[in-house]
């Protein structure tokens, strides 16, 4: 035999042992194929009997209570002084230095490490207390909508985590850790739970452009796969024509030739598959057949002419611009009735170095009535005790100003230790706020939660254990938590 | 004990075969002998009839000694002690009449003996080791018994159990303590004494007790072994039980075994639950307060009953205040059996979801919705009606059902979540829902129902959280439901908005506070040029001269100043002393 091809087909032995559970049982069992495959492979009940005993099970650890999830990402890190951490008593310390004590030899950006002074820059916003299930939340006046939905939201306001720039603190919030090349949480949640829609990915990534101002890269690889087989990747719904690229056929092309042209592709990989014995084939084929179906799901997905105007309203004056905040909640919410797993939504160009006032208010603009419409429809519809939604940034914001301090403008520079997220519906607690910070929002004085712990909980809103969901890759067992996380009780329902 | 000793003991399982062996290479021999009538062998028989003599000795002596030891206890190990001695004795005799009878026949029935006595000795060794009815468990038609398998009904708990838990009966009303009248209706007996019967016994139980703990009678649950008590009542944490099964299974504390049958996670989450609940060995369920973290599987039919339904009594409840966590109150040990592949192939071949709720669990749950909305009636039912002892969750949400399939759903054994939303079932037909006793949250939204739809609602009995927006129920009737049934979570999207408490007075900013953690005589500098610095006072407070606005100072919020540099450090040694004198 050829040596190299004898190669290639020894790994694809080692690998077709090591991933018949993931691939064999799950992706072909959920993805069978109508015309292709035998329907021979069961996921998910009868996975013990194809898979070998110490590839992990797939499924639910145990019963979830979120089926699925929508991870609204707020790309740039907003500010938590001038959004959900209230902090009056900043107000009489405008232009203050900001004490060492509280401080305390932070490591500071190289944007704002010249800076000969940090100025304390008190949130030029009016908050508001909204009543909820404790003793109220304050909002600012940036996000009235979401204000109006506290009842159903429980703020952390303890959250923390390592990386001081974007594309790190992204990577570890998407990956469980700051270097990139390790699976999304996306991609894991595909991987541990399988697809609830044989006809759409499981695994969604909508995408909105920033109102203006500072604005970061948004690499493909936060909802990459990894070392995951390649289906479990994060697929980008586009804007205009091509939803979903190279899903259209060419002009002139009509669905009976696409089904010819599949049917002897897959006839050909087949007869490869029976060669090799590699398993990415079937997922391969299994791709293209779910492509194909997709050329109908996906049109009937991004129509909303079977949404009723009131519906339209509440999601606000851009929910028919394709690609606006708005749509993608309202594509969220369509997305998660019709089962896919996880949705994620960015929002570009929180980085408010500079014009924060300005800035912010058009960012929040664009995202306050979507999302806050977004919970209210999930929660009429029955479809919010089954779907967590999670809405954070990658990291906070300081305090002091960077650049100029006056009464009208400032800006803030990144700030790891301490900023705020909320969660709703998917058996979290509803209507409370977690954790607390010091008086200037530096550093935090109660119940931390790092991302790992985030990550932990999460999944075990979602039936799993995180600390079994692994997945053998370089010789060792690789989780989401990595060796950390522990989950956070006390906002489970 | 010496502990050479006991390493000699130990050598029984290895010495232990060759008697056998060696034994029945002798009565090979000796068969060989009595039926070909040919005596060429006999000195190879006595050769071997010595040696397995030896070891025979050997075996027993090995034997005797590890029976000294606290792990091996009962009437098994007494009896299989007893023949294992006359198996030695017996052959050193069959080899003592190899050199001393003329007659080949005393030799023969010396050894007659010897195997008769081998035999069950053998047998009951193997018994100690791999368990009771190891041997024959493959020819047995019953699957071994599983915790999922274990219904609380006290009549099939009875048969699921099986005889694994009969020594719990036996024992308990010797150690005097007050045995319920039917054992099996406990929830110790139903659910938990069967776990540690498959997965502890065969080490903890009746014939062995290694580490001194025997898992087989409550007596000996509640002593615990020899480190200590192994389970706490109420503190899963530091109770062993449990808390070695949870260990990684190379730890070399984990139990059971890394070779032996490992339970289930959840089992161990059952036992878990038993624990929190305080570990009762009488009472019947688990008390709700036995909330654990693990979520279990649910039954709705032993939910608590926390709803009173018609309750004249008009009581204002919000949706945030119910406790609906109620479903993790309740463990579920009732599970039906797995269901059929063909019909969820059946599913899977259209591309509907079906998946079991856990993969610890036998219940289902079907979204047909996700990708299918042409479903009818007749589909629906096609295609449910295998899977319905299974079925506990079902999305029908926008597909084409009407009032025809809901007798259908209502009869699900099983059916705890119930989506109908935005389907064309009208207030007649939602009737027939009255008849579940399990469906704890449907979802009614978008449906042409109206308030005759309520008498329905209000009567299903297990019922907890209804969606009704868009259903055509008006507020009146809201309002009655939410009067009538005050536990129940009723959503119809009409309190989707929480109110504002508080609004701050318009922002203003001062740079009023005082400093933190900065030497007070600074605090000038810290002050924004921005802000006022105009001193409170003219007149030096300590020397009486003009004051000099840039030697100023933050005093309890007021900017003081002084004539000159000095000044200032007389002040801040006494600043009562001065402060009176502040023009």
């Amino acid at each position: 035999m050829d040596p190299l091809e004898e190669h290639l087909l020894n790994m694809t032995r080692r690998r077709f042992f090591a991933k018949s559970a993931s691939t064999l049982g799950a992706t072909l069992g959920t993805f069978a194929l109508s015309s292709l495959i035998t329907p021979r492979a069961i996921g998910g009940l009868t996975s013990d009997l194809i898979a070998p005993s110490h590839v992990p099970k797939l499924g639910p650890h145990f019963a979830p209570k979120a089926k699925r999830v929508i991870y609204m990402h707020m790309e740039g890190a907003p500010s938590q002084h001038d959004l959900f951490d209230y902090k009056p008593g900043l107000r009489a310390r405008f232009n203050q230095d900001l004490p060492d004590s509280i401080r305390n030899g932070q490591r500071l950006t190289g944007m704002t490490s010249g800076q000969s002074r940090f100025p304390i820059a008190p949130s030029i916003f009016k908050f508001s207390k909204y009543a909820n299930n404790q003793d109220g939340a304050w909002v600012s006046e940036l996000m009235p909508h979401t204000g109006s939905v506290a009842h159903e939201l429980c703020f952390i306001h303890s959250m923390h985590t390592e990386a001081i720039n974007h594309e790190p603190g992204i990577t570890f919030f998407q990956t469980g850790n700051q270097q990139p090349g390790r699976p999304s949480f996306g991609a894991w949640a595909s991987y541990g739970l399988g697809s609830a829609n044989a006809n759409l990915p499981t695994f969604v990534v909508l995408i909105t452009q920033a109102t203006g101002g500072n604005v970061q890269a948004l690499s493909a690889r936060f909802w990459g796969s990894g070392f995951l087989p390649s289906e479990h990747q994060g697929c980008k719904l586009r804007t205009g024509a091509n939803t979903v690229l190279y899903l259209r056929d060419p002009d002139g092309m009509k669905r009976d030739d696409r089904r010819a042209m599949l049917d002897l592709v897959g006839s050909l990989n087949e007869t490869e598959f029976e060669r090799t014995l590699d398993p990415e084939i079937r997922t391969r084929i299994a791709q293209s057949e779910m492509a194909y179906r997709m050329q109908m799901s996906v049109p009937d997905l991004t129509d909303f002419g079977d949404e009723d105007e009131e519906t339209l309203t509440m999601y606000g004056p851009e929910v028919k611009k394709p690609g606006s905040f708005a749509a993608n909640c309202l594509l969220a919410r369509r997305l998660s009735e019709r089962g896919v797993r996880f949705v994620q939504l960015y929002m570009r160009g929180w980085d408010q170095h500079g014009n924060l006032p300005k800035d912010m208010r058009s960012q929040s603009n664009a995202v306050d009535q979507p999302q806050a419409a977004l919970i209210k429809d999930l929660r009429r519809r029955g479809l919010l005790d089954e779907t967590l939604v999670i809405w954070s940034g990658e990291f906070g914001r300081t305090v002091y100003s960077q650049g100029e301090l006056s009464e009208k403008n400032y800006g803030r520079d990144h700030h790891p230790r301490c900023f705020t997220m909320w969660l709703a519906g998917g058996g979290v607690k509803p209507g409370i706020s977690y954790g607390a910070t010091d008086d200037f929002s530096y550093n935090i004085v109660e119940n931390p939660v790092d991302v790992h712990d985030l990550h932990a909980t999460l999944l075990h809103l979602m039936g799993i254990n995180h600390e079994q969901l692994v997945y053998r890759h370089q010789g060792r067992d690789f989780r989401l938590t990595d060796v950390f996380g522990k989950v956070v009780h006390p906002i489970l329902a | 004990m010496n502990p050479w000793l006991e390493v000699f003991g130990r050598f029984h399982p290895l010495m232990l075969h060759m008697p056998i062996g060696l034994l029945a290479g002798v009565a090979a021999i000796e068969a060989i002998t009595l039926l070909k009538r040919d005596a060429a062998w006999v000195p190879v028989a006595r050769f071997i009839a010595v040696l397995a003599a030896g070891s025979a000795v050997l075996a027993a002596g090995t034997g005797y000694v590890l029976s000294l030891g606290d792990d091996y206890n009962g009437p098994t190990v007494e009896l299989h002690r007893n023949l294992g001695i006359a198996v030695a004795i017996a052959a050193v005799l069959t080899a003592a009449l190899y050199f001393h009878a003329r007659s080949p026949w005393p030799r023969r029935i010396a050894l007659a003996i010897c195997l008769g006595c081998l035999l069950p000795a053998g047998h009951l060794g193997a018994t100690m080791t791999h368990g009771e009815n190891f041997l024959f468990a493959p020819l047995d038609p019953k699957p071994e018994p599983r915790a999922k398998t274990v219904s609380p009904a006290p009549a099939t708990a009875s048969q699921a159990a099986g005889q694994e838990i009969r020594a719990v009966p036996d024992a308990a009303p010797a150690s005097g303590e007050q045995a319920a009248p039917n054992p099996s209706a406990t929830h110790f007996d139903a659910v938990i004494a069967p776990i540690l019967a498959s997965r502890c016994s065969s080490c903890h139980g009746a014939t062995k007790q290694k580490g001194e703990l025997a898992l087989h009678t409550r007596e000996g649950i509640l002593k615990g072994g020899e480190y200590g008590p192994v389970i706490v009542a109420g503190n899963v944490k530091d109770s062993d039980l449990v808390a070695r099964m949870r260990l990684p299974i190379d730890d070399d504390d984990h139990m059971p075994p890394r070779a032996k049958p490992q339970p289930t996670a959840q089992e161990i989450a059952l036992i878990e639950a038993w624990i929190a609940a305080g570990a009762s060995f009488t009472s019947a369920t688990l008390e709700p307060a036995a909330a654990t973290s693990v979520v279990p599987l649910i039954n709705p039919a032993k939910a608590p009953a926390t709803d009173t339904p018609k309750n004249p009594e008009p009581k204002s409840s919000t949706p945030a205040a119910e406790p609906h966590n109620a479903e993790n109150l309740v463990v579920a040990v009732h599970q039906p059996a797995e269901a059929p592949i063909a019909a969820i192939q059946a599913l899977r071949d259209r591309f509907i979801h079906v998946a079991p709720i856990a993969q610890t669990s036998t219940l289902l749950l079907v979204d047909p919705a996700a990708v299918n909305t042409q479903l009818d009636d007749r589909q629906t039912h096609e295609l449910l009606a295998p899977l319905q002892a299974n079925l506990a969750d079902v999305s029908l949400a926008r597909t084409k059902v009407t009032d025809a399939s809901l007798p259908f759903l209502a009869a699900m054994p099983q059916l705890h979540r119930l989506d109908l939303r935005g389907t064309s079932i009208s207030s007649g037909g939602l009737g027939a829902l009255k008849s579940s006793t399990t469906i704890r949250e449907l979802v009614l939204s978008q449906t042409q129902l109206d308030d005759a739809a309520l008498g329905a609602i209000m009567e299903m009995p297990s019922l907890r959280r209804v969606y009704l927006w868009k259903s055509g129920i008006t507020a009146e009737g809201l309002d009655r439901l939410r009067r009538e049934r005050p536990a129940l979570i009723v959503d119809a999207g009409d309190r989707a908005v929480t109110t504002i408490t508080t609004t701050e007075a318009d922002v203003k900013f001062t740079s009023d506070a005082p400093a933190l953690g900065v030497p007070a005589a600074t605090q000038t500098a810290a002050a924004s040029p921005a802000a006022n610095l105009t001193p409170v006072n003219t007149v030096c407070p300590v020397s009486g001269s003009p004051v000099v606005a840039k030697y100023s100072i933050v005093y309890n919020g007021r900017i003081i100043g002084f004539c000159c540099p000095n000044c200032p450090k007389e002040f801040w040694a006494d600043p009562a002393k001065f402060e009176s004198k502040l023009r």
